[in-house]
């Protein structure tokens, strides 16, 4: 980093807010996520290149070098991908620790399909359905993109246009390098995950496998001739395979039968197999990097509170 | 009468209400009379009727008129609203009591009644620690909550549950005055589900707490590991997690101090994990299958012209995506059956989040993430069964099965597959035919072979561990397809091996070979040349015994010489037995006993053995050529004095010193009648006599020490060479290496050693190193280690002193003469010193001043005795240790020697000295040698130093472990006392001639406590005084018991020319 020209009132009177680069180097250190590639280029994938690509075009050489810098050193303290189906999908929120105390709020947009063209995607995979297991097992078949904007729709940003960037720094000019960072992290998580981008889109990941599932059994005569479901009904047996309760609740009956329950069938045994812990069946990666460590906290006191009869008259 | 019913409100509260006119709690003598009749059967619920715990309950309950009317109306009616911890105990309660024969006044509905199963059962289920840990937030601040384990056994059950619910306990509703109780789809009650879950979560969350956080006198929960900040895998923790399990263990709210985004990230992550369980009823399940009956490989093009592989064309293997159940995993299914319910317990009832075709192509994406070419292989989807080739298939099953069964996709392969490895197996087979008798008697007994003997050498293909015979291979080789069908089972085969293995077997398969061709055959095996890894090396008779490595209990045993003035102990009789089996093949070897173990005298008994056979035949047998031995300069001497004292009859020859013969004379001196029978030199001499010896046609080469030529660069590895002449001429010159230490440091020493004997047998250095010395050191390969041994064994024979074979023969302390050879400044020393000192005697003697006699000859003992140990011993003149890395001092080269071997075999030894400046000298050698600090112990060392050093050398009393390996003492000051069992070499570096005195010393290390073989050595130098005194003790026992046993004043009394010729220097003394 080349060293602060000599400080002359002159200068100082004349900089500008949004001269992010001035003063250089005072961030505060922040022990966030941290990039894997810790030099060289961003997106080991050519989807994830294809994110870095739009904002590398936008900006200059020295933002993105502070990004990438930023993305490697965590400064990025927190990035979440909105989830589909809600108000966030289609954003990415992020905060990124720069020199002020309180961390800046990064905000990513795509613009998200509506349901009629998530119908026409689901369309389209239901005639390739290996396509959409590709996705899901961490690959984007180049044929996936194709598919796509064969279905009109646009998967993989083309220019900053298609991805818009926001910062609360006093940088006026976007992508800033706190954007830059954001989106360098973004393109490692699709690398792993490519149904991110589409995720971004505002596609839910079982909600689409039902939609093609759906249109899948018609097209394959499977199913006796019923017609394609739509999204929200899609939605609705994936959130009522999720939840058993019947959405619409039961009619109650008028009669004497109102008054009568049957037994209750006995309760599954408590015994697990010997050896394995109550939490043995629970995907531990789903509590982060170390989730094993936590179990491994877990475990004594799940055993004490197991053992010993209880206290007799109560619980 | 009194009904009591109970909805679980919305609130999360139980409200209790009755059934009119009664309203609840009840008052009065209503009250009185509950009290009076159920606090007996029922007292948590009396207690609850009467309470003062009011409130009100908003039901719809039907009117009473007939149906299908609008027959419901809204209600708010009072009622005792308990909240959990309350709720529970009544529920429990009720429980576990029959409610329907209670006595008057009350009856219990079946809505309460439902409730309190719902309860038992969660609270069965958190009791058995079928609970999960949350994090929630309540009341502004953070809570450790308990939720429960919900597996697809408790989903399951919940909904059984929720369909047993009466309507009644449903009737809690949010009344909406805008719509008006009953619409017109009729009235709805609140879902089921939602109450048990609801309610089961309510009471986990409670039991978990309240066991949790135990009340005194319970066994306390133990304080998870996190307060210490880490846990088990050594891993920190973030502290949030630790403030989380603070606040689980003691039911408080999580500290202030935690930011509150950790703790919303926390209790996201703890939702999601808590989610996460398996909810499928199903697992994927790729299966290969494997052709049908009626498909016939041989159908296929590729099984009958064979000139391509078989890609591309149909093999008849299809991979399968199935369902397979988890409940029951014989019932596996398609995805479309299962959705179509074809399969009895799924269809509608599949209760996965995700439909079942739609979790079968998740699971396949999951799937393709670790092997990726399986979408390829599946084609468009999920639907129809792939046709495989037969390359796919074994690509699938070689890579994509053990990192999909990694990754948790379950695989079903043919119930029996095999990958076997192929391999060759070399057999060797003694042939009748040429059963020469030009090796008589010692090993020509039966079974046994005789050089010119031809050997059947059988290769053999192994796959896995059936052995193919050539039809089946030939067979299997013209299919060329990766996967074949031996003998009923599916077999994956390296054809390219297999093909290349086939024609390496018509090349070779039987070929008659001579003995000595299997060395050339074993190093084509150790430089990697075959076309398969040899698994099996065996064969018949003798022959096999040797290729196992058992040669040296199985060969004829050699009768003892009559010229051998010793008696063989039973593992030497073997070894000789050995050496001749070795000899009459043509074959070379190592004999790497022991040291102390007797390699000399085997070697000579050899010698000895086969002068007398072929003395046996009559004088029309050639002569036996000589042998030529060569050895450390430091031990010419001692072969020669052994050579003298075991096998008299022997001749021997040493070329050393400026005198040696050379060129033709040489050549005469050992050829022809009258020739030496052993030849002696030393490694510097071979290398510089090198053409000299090479003109002379050698019985055999044998190297002493042989670990002195372990670096195959220098002069004397390639002399030695060189003087072997060509391996296994006919008839020609045996090869032996004789080594204590046959590998010191690295592997390649062997290869050195080994390559000597048996030129070629481990390949070229280079080759070995990839092969062997690289995998075994750096990575332990267990399969170059077996395969080194299998080659190596045949030709290498050691024995310790511990092998059961050995021990029992071995004497309890083995006392040996080692003789020394002086270096030429040694010996030019030791000349000056006898010049001068007789003159000086004789001077005395003239004067007849007997008293100046006796201390010139004392004095001049002392001087001799200080040019034997070193010439900076006499010169006193601080001058090098050594020069130029050479040692100035043969004895103390063969001190090295000795204690190389020691520190290698991890034992210890003591060097006796009566001289301190010797061993002033000695330490700091030893420390650069060894690298560590040995002790001396002298008379100048202080009683403490003394013990601090016995007790550092025994290794805090641990014998063999840590302290140094060698000790220095000083003969009078370490001579007594000492218990030093830790060793088991004892070295008397220099003569007192006092034998008591010695053993005294001796028995420092050999006395109770010492549990292995102790051995002695006494050094003396060659043709000096040192030798003729300790041969003049030897010789006359009785006197030394009388005469000599008083020390060294004795030789005062000698006649000046009896001095001379005692102290005079032996031609024999300089070894180089």
């Amino acid at each position: 980093m080349a060293p602060p020209p000599p400080s002359s009132p002159d200068r100082r009177a004349g900089r500008t807010p949004w001269d992010a680069s001035w003063p250089p180097g005072t961030r505060i250190r922040a022990d966030g996520i941290r990039a894997r590639s810790q030099r060289g280029a961003f997106g080991s994938t050519w989807w994830g290149r294809r994110f870095v690509a739009a904002v590398e075009e936008a900006t200059g050489a020295s933002r993105l070098s502070r990004g990438r810098t930023y993305a490697r050193q965590g400064q990025v303290v927190s990035l979440d991908v909105g989830a589909a189906g809600t108000r966030l999908a289609g954003r990415v929120t992020a905060a990124v620790q720069g020199s002020r105390p309180a961390p800046y709020e990064v905000v990513l947009t795509v613009a998200t399909w509506d349901a009629e063209t998530r119908a026409d995607l689901a369309d389209a995979l239901a005639s390739d359905p290996g396509q959409l297991a590709a996705v899901l097992g961490g690959q984007l078949p180049e044929a996936f993109e194709e598919l796509c904007l064969d279905a009109g729709l646009v998967l993989l940003p083309r220019s900053l246009s298609d991805l818009r960037t926001g910062c609360t720094c006093p940088d006026l000019v976007e992508p800033c390098k706190h954007a830059a960072a954001v989106v360098y992290l973004l393109a490692e998580r699709l690398d792993t995950d490519p149904f991110t981008a589409l995720q971004l889109r505002g596609v839910e990941r079982d909600v689409l496998l039902s939609l093609v599932a759906e249109r899948r059994a018609t097209s394959g005569g499977l199913e006796d001739g019923a017609p394609g479901a739509d999204e929200e009904a899609a939605a609705g047996a994936v959130a009522g395979r999720r939840r058993r309760d019947p959405s619409t609740p039961r009619l109650l009956p008028a009669d004497a039968a109102f008054w009568r329950g049957r037994p209750v069938p006995p309760p599954p045994p408590t015994a697990l197999p010997t050896g394995t812990g109550a939490l043995d069946g629970l995907d531990a990666a789903a509590l982060g990097p170390r989730g094993d460590a936590v179990v491994a906290l877990l475990r004594p006191l799940l055993a004490a509170l197991a053992d010993g009869a209880g206290d007799g008259e109560s619980y | 009468m009194l009904s009591v019913h109970g909805v679980w409100a919305r609130r999360g509260a139980l409200c209790l209400w009755a059934e009119a006119p009664a309203r609840l709690p009840l008052t009065g003598g209503d009250a009185d009379a509950v009290r009076e009749a159920l606090s007996g059967a029922v007292p948590r619920l009396a207690h609850a009727l009467v309470a003062r715990a009011r409130g009100t309950v908003e039901l719809v309950l039907p009117t009473g008129e007939a149906p299908p009317s609008a027959a419901f109306g809204a209600h708010r009616l009072p009622a005792v609203v308990l909240n959990p911890d309350r709720a529970l105990d009544v529920l429990l309660e009720v429980g576990r009591t029959d409610t329907s024969s209670l006595p008057w006044p009350v009856t219990v509905g079946d809505d309460l009644r439902w409730l309190a199963a719902v309860a038992t059962a969660a609270r069965d289920r958190a009791a058995a620690g079928l609970l999960v840990p949350g994090l929630a937030q309540a009341d502004g601040e953070w809570w450790g909550r308990w939720h429960p384990l919900v597996d697809r056994a408790w989903r399951r059950w919940s909904e059984a549950a929720a369909a047993a619910a009466p309507p009644s306990a449903l009737a809690e509703v949010e009344l909406q005055p805008a719509r008006g109780a009953g619409g017109a789809g009729g009235q709805r009650g609140r879902p089921a589900l939602e109450v048990v879950e609801h309610l089961v979560d309510e009471v986990t969350a409670l039991v978990g707490q309240h066991r949790a956080t135990r009340p005194a006198g319970a066994p306390p929960v133990p304080p998870p590991a996190a307060e210490q900040g880490t846990t088990a895998s050594g891993e920190s923790l973030a502290g949030v997690v630790a403030a989380w399990g603070e606040a689980l263990r003691t039911g408080e709210p999580v500290s202030a101090g935690v930011p509150a985004r950790e703790l919303t990230d926390l209790a996201v992550r703890l939702e999601r994990w808590r989610g996460s369980g398996t909810t499928q009823p199903a697992e994927l399940l790729l299966r290969v299958a494997e052709p049908r009956p009626g498909h016939d490989p041989a159908d296929d093009p590729a099984g009958d012209d064979g000139a391509e592989s078989s890609d591309g064309t149909p093999s008849g293997w299809s991979l399968q995506v199935r369902l397979r159940s988890l409940d029951d995993p014989s019932t596996v299914t398609t995805a479309a059956e299962a959705r179509r319910g074809v399969s009895g317990a799924w269809g509608q009832d599949w209760d996965g989040d995700l439909d079942p075709w739609a979790f079968a192509l998740a699971e396949l994406g999951r799937a393709a993430a670790v092997h990726p070419p399986l979408l390829a292989e599946l084609g468009a989807g999920v639907d129809d069964d792939a046709e495989l080739t037969a390359q796919q298939v074994v690509d699938l099953v070689t890579d994509g099965v053990p990192a999909l069964l990694e990754a948790g996709v379950a695989v079903a392969l043919p119930g029996r597959w095999l990958r076997p490895q192929v391999g060759l197996s070399l057999r060797t087979r003694s042939t009748a035919l040429g059963a020469t008798t030009d090796v008589p008697a010692p090993v020509d007994g039966p079974g046994t072979l005789a050089q010119a003997d031809l050997v059947a050498v059988d290769w053999k293909v192994v796959l896995g561990d059936v052995e193919l015979d050539e039809a089946e291979l030939a067979v299997l080789a013209e299919q060329r397809a990766p996967l074949v069908q031996l003998r009923g089972q599916w077999v994956q085969v390296d054809q390219a091996a297999l093909a290349r293995s086939l024609r390496f077997l018509q090349r070779t398969a039987h070929q008659d070979a001579s003995l000595s061709s299997l060395v050339g055959v074993l190093g084509q095996v150790a430089s990697g040349s075959l076309p398969a890894p040899l698994v099996d090396l065996d064969g018949d008779g003798p022959l096999g015994a040797l290729l196992r490595g058992e040669a040296e209990t199985f060969v004829a045993p050699v009768p003892p010489p009559r010229g051998l003035r010793a008696v063989l102990r039973p593992y030497q009789e073997r070894g000789v037995a050995w050496l001749s089996f070795l000899d009459a093949h043509g074959l070379g070897g190592v004999l790497a006993d022991d040291m102390g173990l007797g390699k000399t005298i085997q070697l000579l008994t050899l010698l000895l053995a086969e002068r007398e056979r072929a003395a046996a035949q009559g004088a029309g047998a050639a002569p036996v050529a000589a042998t030529l031995l060569v050895c450390p300069m430091s031990v010419v001497g001692n072969w020669e004095r052994e050579a003298a004292r075991f096998a008299p009859g022997l001749r021997v020859l040493v070329h050393h010193g400026p005198d040696r013969l050379k060129g033709e004379a040489l050549l005469a001196a050992c050829t022809g009648g009258g020739a030496p029978d052993l030849v002696l030199t030393t490694y510097p001499l071979v290398a510089r006599d090198a053409a000299d010896l090479a003109a002379v046609g050698w019985r055999r080469v044998a190297l002493d020490e042989a670990q002195h030529v372990k670096n195959l660069g220098t002069r004397a590895a390639r002399a030695v060479r060189q003087v072997a002449g060509p391996p296994h001429p006919a008839g020609g010159t045996q090869r032996l290496a004789l080594t204590g230490t046959p590998v010191e440091n690295r592997l390649s020493e062997l290869h050195a050693v080994l390559d000597f004997a048996n030129p070629g047998l481990l390949g070229t250095p280079t080759r070995f190193r990839e092969r062997f010395s690289v995998p075994i050191e750096k990575h332990a390969d267990e399969r170059a280690t077996a395969l080194l041994t299998s080659l190596s064994r045949p030709f290498v024979l050691r024995r310790t002193k511990t092998d059961p074979d050995v021990a029992p023969d071995l004497p309890a302390k083995l006392e040996l003469v080692v003789r020394a050879n002086l270096t030429t400044e040694q010996a030019a020393l030791y000349k000056a010193v006898v010049d001068e000192m007789l003159a000086k005697i004789r001077e005395a003697e003239a004067a007849k001043n007997g008293e100046q006699r006796r201390g010139l000859v004392l004095a001049t003992l002392t001087r001799l005795k200080q040019v034997c140990n070193h010439p900076a011993q006499l010169l006193a003149d601080g001058s090098s240790f050594l020069r130029r890395g050479q040692h100035r001092s043969g004895k103390l080269a063969l001190v090295d020697d000795v204690l190389d071997t020691v520190v290698a075999d991890g034992e210890k030894a003591l060097l006796f000295t009566q001289y301190r400046e010797l061993g002033a000298m000695l330490v700091p050698h030893l420390r650069e040698r060894y690298g560590v600090e040995v002790p001396f112990l002298h008379g100048g060392v202080p009683r403490a130093s003394r013990d601090a050093m016995v007790e550092q050398f025994s290794g805090g009393g641990a014998a063999q472990e840590g302290g140094p390996p060698v000790m220095l003492l000083s003969l009078r000051a370490g001579g007594t006392g000492l218990n030093l069992v830790a060793a088991n070499h004892v070295v008397h570096v220099d003569r007192w001639w006092n034998p008591a005195v010695e053993a005294q010393a001796t028995d420092r290390a050999f006395r109770i406590g010492q549990t292995r073989q102790v051995q002695v050595r006494k050094l003396v130098c060659v043709g000096t005084v040192e030798e003729r005194v300790d041969e003049l003790m030897a010789r006359k026992a009785a006197l030394a018991a009388s005469v000599v046993g008083s020390g060294e004043g004795w030789l005062t009394e000698l006649s000046t020319a009896d001095l001379h010729d005692l102290l005079r220097l032996g031609s024999e003394a300089v070894g180089d």
